[in-house]
């Protein structure tokens, strides 16, 4: 693999397609890395871990339009480096790569291109970390590519859309629904009509599975919050609680499930963390859901030629994702001088239209908002840090200790420190802080990140003696 | 609980912590760890917990095990090949 590039694109999901599409017109060298074995995504897998696996007709459009999008950039001679870890980003736009061999590289390239997508965000509760206790996203992962279900039956939990749409899959499967908790209110789903017309067959799809779960019976129970899960080794039951209107449990509404798999989502969280590493500003922005990078126009970070597309700018879905690959993707091609630049219409075509879907994500991020100050509720052998067995009695000593920000905390008691490097436990604390600790905005800056991004084997940088970027300048820990 | 209805690759047998395991080609080894009854992966790192997978989409490094010798690997990340040898922590097995 040749050391230099035109265009690096980190994640092959809408985002970085959309942007390969319109950049292998121009004939430009471009590579492009994924961390998942397969292509397009978390939308578009298939069994047998590919992307166009035998999967049946697809009846959503906008996966139908990812799997054309997956055809055509094949059709173009775009390889996609799947099982592939970007591990950081260093300045000259220098890349350190892991491939799927374990092998680490190094490529430069003239724009870098962003499209790492979201992952899940969790409200944690007494129990969440117990084997059979998972997320919404990993139950679809789980139907979706290897064509299993979680469990016999399995209980389902969260806010927003999601934990309706797992109910419809796994019923679809045959599998059973012991209930959906909705954590949200009936109310809290109105704000979606303020979107349409525009998104009308989603809505109508909503309401078709609310149709659907109500013949096959399963029960929605809304304002509902989980208290505890538990089991010996793993989970064997759940027990759940109505909140009122501001998220005070009602006592005497406890309703405990017999159940081996709990599914629980509560909303996204954008990946960011290839960006912080490389110094781009970021911004907390809740209505996009949570640290965004703080990009221009043209989808330009503030570092030159870094750009961003998809959910790292704001979480809003695949129709957003496929809209900023393109403007990223065009905006990259007249960078490099390529011939036949966009047209100003078409342009403003494709920012009015990212305007219209980022409005519809700032509905679906509301949606993901707990009311009141749930942080209250923690129960203290809560664990907060998976990675590190972090509990909630921990951080309330450290934060009695003084130590109010993450970097703090993460000194004071290994919050943050693990495999994931913070990445499940940080958007937790960033709340945690903001409503125990009543800090300065200042305070809750954005958590700092620091090379490789990803876990790696010590084995595997020092097998290669040409890396010379790893103990290059990164930003300080604020 | 695998799909009955859904396509699957062919068969490929795993070991896991010695033991034969049969799974599907396509199939990620956290998924066919599912499919086994081994939803205990490992022990948390003070060793006073278990974990399983939590995330399945390869953030949350919850599902680590031991692949062909090399620890800390991510089960959902991983598609099983035959003759694989998987060790995770008991009391699944």
């Amino acid at each position: 693999m040749s050391r230099t590039c035109d265009v690096a694109i980190v994640g092959a999901g809408f985002a970085g397609l959309a942007a390969a599409d319109v950049l292998a017109r121009s004939g430009l060298d471009i590579r492009v890395f994924d961390e998942n074995p397969h292509v397009g995504g978390q939308l578009l897998r298939r069994p047998g871990g590919t992307s166009h696996g035998p999967g049946g007709f697809e009846f959503d459009g906008i996966k139908r339009s990812g799997l054309r999008l997956v055809a055509r950039v094949a059709r173009r001679g775009v390889k996609v480096n799947g099982g592939t870890q970007v591990l950081g980003l260093f300045p000259g736009n220098t890349l350190l790569v892991q491939g799927g061999d374990g092998r680490v590289s190094e490529i430069t390239a003239r724009c870098v291109l962003c499209a790492s997508g979201a992952r899940e965000t969790y409200i944690p509760f007494k129990g969440w970390t117990l084997p059979g206790v998972i997320s919404t996203g990993s139950a679809q992962i789980l139907i979706k590519s290897s064509g299993m279900l979680p469990a016999k039956e399995t209980l389902i939990g969260g806010l927003g859309p999601l934990p309706f749409v797992l109910a419809r899959e796994i019923s679809r499967h045959g599998g059973k629904v012991s209930a959906i908790l909705d954590h949200g209110g009936v109310l809290d789903k109105i704000g979606l009509l303020r979107t349409l017309p525009r998104n009308l067959p989603k809505l109508l799809d909503g309401a078709w599975i609310m149709v659907l779960l109500a013949l096959r019976g399963i029960r929605v129970r809304p304002r509902m919050r989980i208290l505890e899960a538990s089991g010996k080794t793993r989970l064997e039951s759940v027990v759940a609680a109505r909140a009122s209107g501001e998220g005070a449990i009602i006592s005497g509404t406890e309703i405990r499930y017999q159940t081996e798999c709990l599914a629980v989502g509560f909303g996204f969280a954008p990946n960011i963390e290839l960006l912080l590493q490389a110094g781009c500003i970021a911004a907390h922005v809740p209505e996009r859901g949570g640290w965004v990078v703080q990009v221009g126009d043209i989808l330009e970070t503030s570092m030159e030629n870094v750009f961003a597309a998809g959910e790292v700018t704001g979480i809003a879905g695949a129709r957003k994702s496929l809209i900023e690959g393109r403007i990223a993707g065009l905006a990259i091609r007249e960078r490099l001088g390529c011939p036949a630049p966009a047209t100003p219409q078409m342009l403003h075509g494709l920012a009015c239209e990212r305007r219209d879907e980022l409005r519809y994500g700032a509905v679906l991020n509301r949606m993901c908002r707990l009311p009141g100050d749930w942080v209250k509720g923690i129960q203290e052998e809560t664990i907060i840090c998976r990675c590190e067995d972090v509990r909630m009695a921990d951080i309330r000593k450290a934060l009695a200790h003084g130590f109010a920000t993450p970097g703090a905390l993460r000194k004071a008691c290994r919050c943050g420190l693990g495999n994931c490097q913070g990445r499940i436990c940080s958007p937790i604390l960033r709340d945690i802080l903001a409503a125990v600790a009543k800090p300065d905005p200042a305070r809750l800056a954005a958590p700092s990140v620091r090379p490789p991004i990803k876990a790696v084997r010590l084995g595997a940088l020092a097998e290669n003696e040409e890396i010379v970027t790893v103990g290059s300048a990164s930003p300080p820990d604020p | 609980m695998r799909i009955e209805t859904i396509y699957r690759g062919e068969k490929v047998t795993l070991l896991v912590n010695g033991k034969a395991v049969t799974a599907h080609r396509g199939e990620t080894v956290h998924a066919a760890l599912l499919a086994a009854g081994c939803r205990v992966l490992r022990k948390s790192k003070t060793g006073t917990e278990f974990r399983g997978f939590l995330c399945g989409m390869g953030v949350c490094y919850d599902c680590l095990v031991t692949i062909n010798g090399l620890a800390g690997q991510r089960a959902c990340m991983r598609l099983v090949e035959d003759g694989m040898e998987i060790r995770i922590d008991e009391p699944d097995l």
